[in-house]
């Protein structure tokens, strides 16, 4: 017997050109709620929820490669997760981006949902 | 030739006759009680340096600057203005922020939710009808505390009654007015813990006697003659040596190793090997290249030139702040040095080192002097622990590095009992006006 590994996907989220430069979207993905951030051309998609205390990122600013949480302000590295400082040591997960046809697509191993918007 | 600025209360830093001769006992480097009494009659009372005013470009920005037990939070206005507040929640106390970020719609205390504006006020908070004495919305601030600007830092000072900033700095804002501070990229940060009393680096950066041997690729560099320096310090307590861009003559580098001060003529296309002699180039070469900068600046895009006078544009004019801030204002870039003591334990402290620079156009990169070369880009945070330098590779055999080796000896020699007094070159005479000027405060005479 094997275990059942769910096939990958790229789930292709939104238009880059919808993103304004340190801008970020929210885009939900069946119950997966994910950020799509611009930090400086450079896009990244993590999870649209704070480490800390579980508010949404959308909104944060960034600078810099790295996020703020607009209601505590704990700044995540975009690129890893990490956050800086002591409110909270643990990462924000992150995911792959690819872009792909102007899309900003992710690497999804869950089944079916498809994104809805933010 | 332009001459320096001369600020008429400037006295002889090399003069130990305007000394009172006050003990420099090693107590005040390890005593609990007198670092206590550091905090209540100092640290209360003069201006901290709480950040860069390049950290908070738009309203909502803010900075954190912990010291000792307290903490103080900056942050940008809507109108651009700056204000500073006590780290405390009005409510119960909380600390409200820890490091520096945005506060998107105010400061929100993460216990029990009250949300302050950028402005102190209280604007939001759960349940405001529950409060018999009054809802609080709109009628509580929290505590302000004094801010200002001054050189691109952001400056704040617990105390009420203190000067205002630009009496406090008296007379650096004149001195250095010709620098374009505020343009200056921090391109390199760090916060380094070390095991030694705060005072260890304003006592090391009130003299150059040290460097000879404990930096010594630095006379070819930076002239150690302490005839050809110029000692300087001032009733506030601040001092600066200033010291010719130049090779030291009585240090010669081996016949045929490469020269800094040829590269630095060459990089102004000047040639090295038109001179007849050592002392020549050294001396002529020095003079030859301040005209040179005064006639390249401009095309080449040395746009922070423009106001200097002839002594900035070659030398170094190391400067302490009292009583703990050190910047070294050199042609091209700002180095800033700061220890602060540690909160419980005063044979510790942390030592900051921003290494900022000038931006030149085209430019990518830059010399940043304490740590190579770096991106020109303002640098993110670091903070280590020194480890015996095995914490801190990225400055390792840099000047200041050199100096954190000393850090833990000098801390223990302060200990032994060996230790009475300092016994003072005259070139080291700043070291023991620091410690008359700290003595003044501690025991109310400022």
């Amino acid at each position: 017997m094997t275990d059942r590994i769910p096939a990958a996907r790229l789930e292709r989220l939104l238009l880059a050109a919808e993103v304004p430069n340190n801008g970020n979207r929210a885009v939900r993905v069946g119950e997966l709620c994910l950020l799509v951030c611009n930090a400086d051309g450079q896009f990244h998609v993590v999870e649209n929820r704070c480490s800390h205390q579980k508010s949404p990122l959308e909104g944060g600013r960034i600078r810099r490669g790295h996020l703020s949480c607009p209601l505590h302000g704990v700044r995540f590295n975009l690129s890893t997760g990490e956050p800086l400082g002591a409110l909270t040591r643990v990462p924000i997960r992150t995911y792959p981006v690819q872009i792909i046809d102007g899309f900003v697509a992710v690497e999804l191993r869950d089944s079916g949902a498809r994104p809805t918007g933010g | 030739m332009s001459e320096p600025l001369r600020h008429p209360d400037t006295m002889s830093g090399r003069d130990p006759s305007l000394l009172r001769g006050d003990v420099i006992d090693g107590e005040r480097y390890y005593s609990p009680e007198f670092a206590q009494r550091e905090w209540e009659h100092l640290w209360k009372r003069i201006w901290h340096v709480a950040g860069r005013t390049a950290e908070l470009p738009e309203p909502g920005d803010y900075i954190v600057h912990d010291f000792l037990h307290e903490s103080v939070i900056v942050i940008r206005q809507d109108d651009g203005g700056l204000k500073a507040f006590y780290n405390s929640c009005g409510h119960r106390g909380m600390r409200l922020a820890w490091d520096a970020s945005h506060a998107a719609d105010g400061l929100h205390c993460p216990y029990h939710g009250w949300v302050w504006g950028r402005d102190g006020v209280l604007k939001d908070l759960p349940d405001p009808d529950d409060f018999p004495q009054g809802n609080p919305c709109g009628e509580l601030s929290l505590v302000e505390v004094r801010c200002d600007t001054w050189g691109g830092f952001v400056w704040y000072t617990m105390d009420p009654k203190a000067p205002a900033l630009l009496d406090y700095l008296d007379p650096m804002p004149g001195v250095y007015a010709n620098y374009p501070l505020d343009t200056c990229v921090r391109v390199f940060w760090m916060k380094v813990n070390l095991n030694t009393n705060w005072k260890f680096a304003t006592d090391n950066f009130s003299e150059s006697y040290h460097t000879r041997t404990a930096h010594p690729q630095v006379p070819p560099w930076i002239d150690q003659d302490y005839w050809s320096s110029r000692h300087e310090m001032w009733p506030n307590g601040h001092g600066r040596t200033v010291q010719p861009m130049r090779p030291s003559l009585r240090d010669r580098l081996p016949e045929g190793e490469p020269h800094p001060f040829d590269a630095l003529l060459r990089a102004w296309d000047i040639d090295p090997d038109s001179y007849p002699d050592f002392e020549t180039k050294a001396m002529q070469g020095w003079l030859d290249l301040k005209a040179q900068k005064r006639r390249l600046w401009k095309e080449r895009g040395y746009v922070h030139y423009e106001h200097m006078d002839d002594e900035q544009l070659t030398d170094s004019p190391h400067t302490v702040i009292f009583p703990n801030v050190t910047i070294s204002f050199l042609p091209d870039n700002i180095i800033f040095f700061r220890t602060e003591p540690h909160p419980d334990d005063p044979s510790k402290c942390t030592f900051d080192l921003w290494c900022m620079a000038f931006p030149v156009e085209g430019q990518t990169e830059v010399e940043s002097i304490m740590a190579d070369v770096q991106p020109l880009a303002e640098a993110e945070f670091q903070h280590r622990a020194f480890d015996g330098g095995r914490g801190v590779p990225e400055i390792a055999g840099q000047i200041v590095y050199q100096d954190m080796l000393l850090a833990e000896g000098q801390q223990r020699g302060w200990r032994s009992q060996g230790y009475r007094d300092c016994y003072l070159a005259g070139q080291e005479s700043r070291v023991r006006y620091f410690h008359e000027v700290l003595n003044d405060y501690l025991e109310g005479r400022r």
